[in-house]
């Protein structure tokens, strides 16, 4: 990974907001201590989180600090040293007419004015262009998982034969006990018969049916795409039913469209 | 005021358990704080319990601050969310709880937020300058600790998305803040001008 895919790949986003495990974090880490100016970044990001966080602070019921301050004062020894607030940052000034104040705020307004235009069309253009050059940096870090995943020595390909006579369905699952991890080729689902209803897969563990997922197709749906479903340490069977639309929580059995032993 | 105090001062007092340091905190971040808190367990009243606790616990665990895991406001931050999501699951909270979906917009309201103080000159600005659909995130993950795919639940949105915004969201912050700070150099310079001409 060079800088412009570090800073393209939003780690540095999700470090400073506390969103990376263990393993981005150690990544992260090693990339600000070899590039100062990235730690600087981040410091910066702090710094307006911070200020962000102030800004949309919430002042708390007066008492509320003594109160505090009764409770640190009973969970230690030390001698409590007040804290004076020390009142005198207002600037002396001598009667001025009030126009004297309108100078810096018309400046301030003007300058204020022409960043929120500036702001505009070019920031929302800008903005599109990152979200898809993050979208397109998650397709093919996503894509990288599926690859790995699928090359995985413990990843095994399980089709179930659609339960039907003279039925060509052969819906394709690909199920790692390893990882514990399984995905289901949605290009090798056939089209729901009814726009009602929706596919479902289950596993039958000792005789009961769990429900591993909805197979969302068409709208929302990836259809080509492998899509994750809950992995069963004992499923015995993998078994596809048609349900009503949203899922049912126990599958209608006579609907089965196909079924295989693991 | 406590700003005369800087970071640097704060951490020093505090690592060295001297209760300024309390004190110092308080008068600086307790309505950022306390803002938080409220935005969790969605009442005045819990957050100020959860504001007490949080902060006898910073008093306790003084010592055991590190400025090299992270910032003085980032540690206090996650000590007062971890006690705000911990008072939003005990009992007295469910108790209060009337509905289960909770609007978290009623807590953005103007009236909540604290009056204007002039070293905040210009920050509404930035906050509100931010698009609400990177506000939204931030507010998510930042100040009520959600996971990206807690977001995606939450927000009914995909994770690339997700991501996306948390990316743009921090850049865009970081870029309306240092705008603000330009703007606060302009206000006090043409004060100063302004100043010694009338």
């Amino acid at each position: 990974m060079d800088k412009q895919q570090f800073l393209a790949s939003g780690l540095l986003e999700q470090y400073v907001l506390g969103l990376t495990d263990q393993e981005e974090s150690v990544v992260v880490e090693k990339w600000l201590r070899k590039h100062p100016d990235l730690q600087k970044e981040v410091d910066a990001m702090h710094e307006a989180l911070e200020q962000y966080s102030l800004a949309q602070g919430i002042k708390p019921p007066t008492g509320l600090r003594s109160k505090i301050m009764r409770d640190i004062e009973a969970n230690g020894t030390e001698q409590l040293l007040q804290v004076e607030p020390n009142g005198t940052g207002t600037p002396k000034v001598a009667r001025r007419s009030w126009t004297t104040y309108l100078w810096p705020v018309a400046a301030t307004i003007a300058l204020a004015f022409t960043l929120v235009k500036n702001n505009g069309l070019g920031h929302d253009l800008r903005a599109a262009k990152e979200e898809l050059a993050q979208t397109q940096y998650d397709c093919e870090a996503e894509a990288r998982r599926f690859q790995a995943f699928l090359g995985h020595a413990a990843t095994q390909k399980i089709t179930l034969p659609g339960v039907a006579t003279g039925s060509d369905v052969a819906v394709v699952v690909y199920w790692n006990p390893e990882q514990k991890l399984a995905f289901l080729d949605m290009s090798t689902l056939p089209p729901s018969p009814n726009p009602d209803k929706e596919f479902q897969i289950w596993a039958d563990v000792e005789g009961e049916m769990i429900n591993l997922g909805l197979l969302r197709q068409g709208k929302g749906g990836e259809d080509n795409a492998l899509q994750p479903i809950a992995y069963l340490n004992n499923a015995e069977s993998l078994n596809i039913t048609l349900e009503p639309s949203g899922g049912s929580p126990h599958p209608h059995v006579q609907d089965l469209l196909a079924s295989q032993p693991i | 005021m406590s700003m005369e105090y800087s970071t640097t001062d704060i951490i020093q007092l505090l690592k060295q358990e001297d209760k300024r340091a309390i004190s110092i905190i308080y008068d600086k971040y307790a309505p950022a704080l306390f803002g938080i808190a409220i935005k969790i367990v969605e009442s005045e009243v819990l957050a100020e319990d959860v504001l007490q606790d949080a902060f006898v616990k910073i008093w306790k665990n003084a010592a055991s601050f590190d400025e090299k895991k992270g910032t003085l406001f980032t540690w206090l931050l996650n000590i007062t969310r971890r006690t705000a999501l911990d008072t939003r699951k005990s009992a007295a909270f469910k108790r209060r709880q009337k509905i289960q979906e909770v609007d978290f917009s009623v807590y953005d309201h103007e009236d909540w937020r604290v009056e204007q103080k002039p070293e905040h000159i210009g920050l509404q600005t930035a906050v509100d300058g931010l698009d609400e659909k990177y506000r939204r995130i931030i507010e998510l993950v930042y100040f009520q600790g959600y996971t990206q795919q807690e977001v995606v639940k939450h927000l009914d949105i995909p994770l690339g998305t997700v991501k996306s915004r948390v990316k743009i969201g921090l850049r865009e912050l970081r870029k309306l803040f240092i705008e603000s700070k330009v703007m606060i150099w302009i206000f006090f310079w043409t004060l100063l001008l302004a100043l010694s001409l009338g």
